[in-house]
């Protein structure tokens, strides 16, 4: 079901606060191609230097509210630049979501161990031809959802250990170094069911065309219709936004608009930005802000989607096109809560689903997963489109696993 | 090597699926099409022109005939602007005055500051005298471009 409701939010500019430098930050040059590294992902306790230097660790009580805890702290690094997060997973948490960001340091996921000691998620082991998640990369805001797979298994109760790398721009290990944290849990005894809370917002001219703005309420069911029979379903709340000109890509210039925009929902809510185009060019038809993509506000907190191209040289929507807005809408969905394309264009670079070919040309390809709704381009010929709007079983459980799905 | 998607998509189908026939793309227009079809990061305009021995009329091919993906023909026509803008401009005054158009007379209003600036002028005023005006004037206010300029302010 999509709910529609309309308002007017003034874009206000909030800008994030920037973080002063703090004196006793050391830079430590220690890469991270020279540690020590356990090669066995899942059955190896971890013994590397990453320890926490206090005896007594904070660990993050969850705090919640319905089916969803959000707690905001801070964590600092090690002597080694680790910074590591003690997540409290309580009975019956299904999953967890980490934010971490700093306006000085860049920081990226390193390993998870579970209550038991086991590491059971290690970068180090993500470095071939298969893509599990954007958190291994470093950047000023990461995000990284627990579990992702359907071979993680179920969360087990008790302490998660997450190490940061916090790094200078430089690329150096930085020691003694604050990051900040938002830590949120779901609660969620069926992972069949789930609903999606999705603020909309729309820009001008967008907002103020009639044939542009029934587009996108018609694609919104598009896309709910694609979700439903997945156990998904999307609760859309319309926003005009009172924005014009130039829509950037999540982040950089349109970094302070967008934190602005995210900050509008609650802590489940994920943002959609749909704009005339993206950047003024034809190159964008949507884009993600992360894979996977936070819940709280952020610069880079939003997708967006264009509406110009997808409308194509008619400039008119027909059911083709909503359908293929509908689709690029829950695509790009998809990719912010944390499915990759199931095969790159280079036909040689995975995600990581076990259930999703690892096919090795386009021919190939197209007829295994040309139907998929993460296919990296749409099939199409003198007949039209084949829609895509197919998941994998373990696609769609990554899907309900996202934190932000109820 | 592979066959190209397109022959796959035309072998698997039979001719009576097709609702209603189209000219047939030649093997440079459809590697064109293939490359521009991709959700993120199509090629760039010069990369893609290396795929052909005739640029621009390719191009003009994929904007005219290519219907799906949609903005298959869209990112062609911006290449056309970016890069052909005055061997094209009979084709853009087309653009913003024909009535099936309207898509790429947005797209050309949008990208009139790519123009050389005559061209951007003599476009510009057909888009203002077109069945598109109002339309093509609000994004046309936002042009940089003097000769633009000029024509969408009023006069003191």
């Amino acid at each position: 079901m999509v709910w529609l409701g309309f308002g007017l939010l003034a874009a206000t500019g909030c800008f994030s606060p920037i973080e002063n430098i703090d004196d006793d930050d050391e830079e430590t040059g220690e890469p991270e191609d020279t540690a020590v590294v356990d090669t066995d992902t899942n059955d190896t306790t971890d013994t590397q230097d990453t320890e926490p230097e206090d005896t007594e660790p904070d660990v993050i009580i969850p705090n919640f509210d319905g089916d969803l805890s959000t707690v905001h702290t801070t964590i600092k690094s090690n002597s080694s630049g680790i910074a590591t997060a003690y997540v409290e997973v309580p009975s019956g948490g299904e999953s967890f979501l980490l934010t971490a960001a700093s306006t000085t340091y860049g920081v990226a996921v390193e390993r998870v161990r579970a209550p038991s000691g086991t590491t059971v998620v290690d970068w180090q082991s993500w470095q071939g031809d298969e893509k599990l998640t954007n958190a291994f990369y470093v950047s000023s805001t990461n995000t990284f959802n627990y579990p992702m797979l359907t071979s993680d298994g179920a969360l087990a109760t008790g302490i998660y250990e997450v190490d940061y790398a916090v790094v200078t721009s430089d690329n150096f290990y930085a020691s003694n170094a604050t990051v900040d944290l938002t830590v949120q849990i779901k609660e969620d005894d069926d992972l069949s069911t789930g609903t999606l809370h999705v603020e909309v917002f729309l820009t001008d001219p967008v907002a103020n065309n009639a044939g542009y703005t029934q587009a996108v309420y018609d694609a919104v069911d598009v896309w709910n219709d694609i979700w439903n029979d997945k156990g998904l379903a999307v609760e859309a709340t319309f926003w005009t936004a009172g924005l014009g000109g130039t829509m950037y890509r999540p982040g950089g210039a349109g970094g302070a608009t967008y934190a602005s925009l995210s900050a509008s929902g609650a802590d489940d809510n994920i943002t959609l930005v749909v704009a005339e185009s993206i950047e003024n060019t034809n190159t964008l038809l949507g884009i993600a802000g992360g894979i996977p993509g936070q819940l709280t506000a952020g610069e880079e907190a939003v997708f967006l989607v264009d509406c110009l191209n997808n409308a194509g040289s008619d400039g008119v929507y027909d059911a083709d096109d909503i359908a293929q807005l509908g689709e690029t809408m829950a695509h790009e969905a998809g990719h912010y809560m944390g499915l990759y394309h199931p095969v790159e264009l280079t036909w040689d670079n995975y995600d990581a689903h076990s259930d999703t070919s690892n096919c090795v040309s386009e021919n190939n390809c197209a007829t295994q997963l040309g139907s998929n709704l993460m296919f990296p381009t749409p099939v199409c010929g003198s007949f039209g489109c084949i829609q895509q709007d197919q998941l994998s079983a373990q696609q769609k459980r990554s899907l309900h696993l996202y934190t932000g799905t109820l | 090597m592979s066959a190209p998607l397109w022959l796959f998509l035309s072998l698997a189908l039979s001719p009576a699926q097709a609702e209603e026939p189209v000219a047939e793309l030649t093997p440079a227009q459809q590697q064109m099409t293939n490359a521009l079809s991709v959700r993120h990061d199509p090629p760039s305009c010069h990369e893609l022109e290396k795929l052909s021995e005739e640029p621009l009329a390719d191009l003009l091919v994929l904007v005219n005939q290519v219907q799906r993906p949609s903005w298959v023909g869209m990112r062609a026509a911006s290449c056309v602007v970016t890069r052909h803008g005055a061997e094209a401009e009979a084709e853009l005054v087309r653009w913003v005055t024909s009535p099936d158009t309207l898509g790429l007379a947005r797209l050309v209003a949008n990208s009139i500051d790519a123009l050389p600036p005559e061209v951007a002028a003599t476009v510009a005023t057909a888009g203002l005298s077109g069945m598109y005006a109002e339309d093509q004037r609000t994004r046309l206010m936002n042009s940089e471009l003097e000769t633009v300029r000029t024509l969408v302010t009023p006069s003191k």
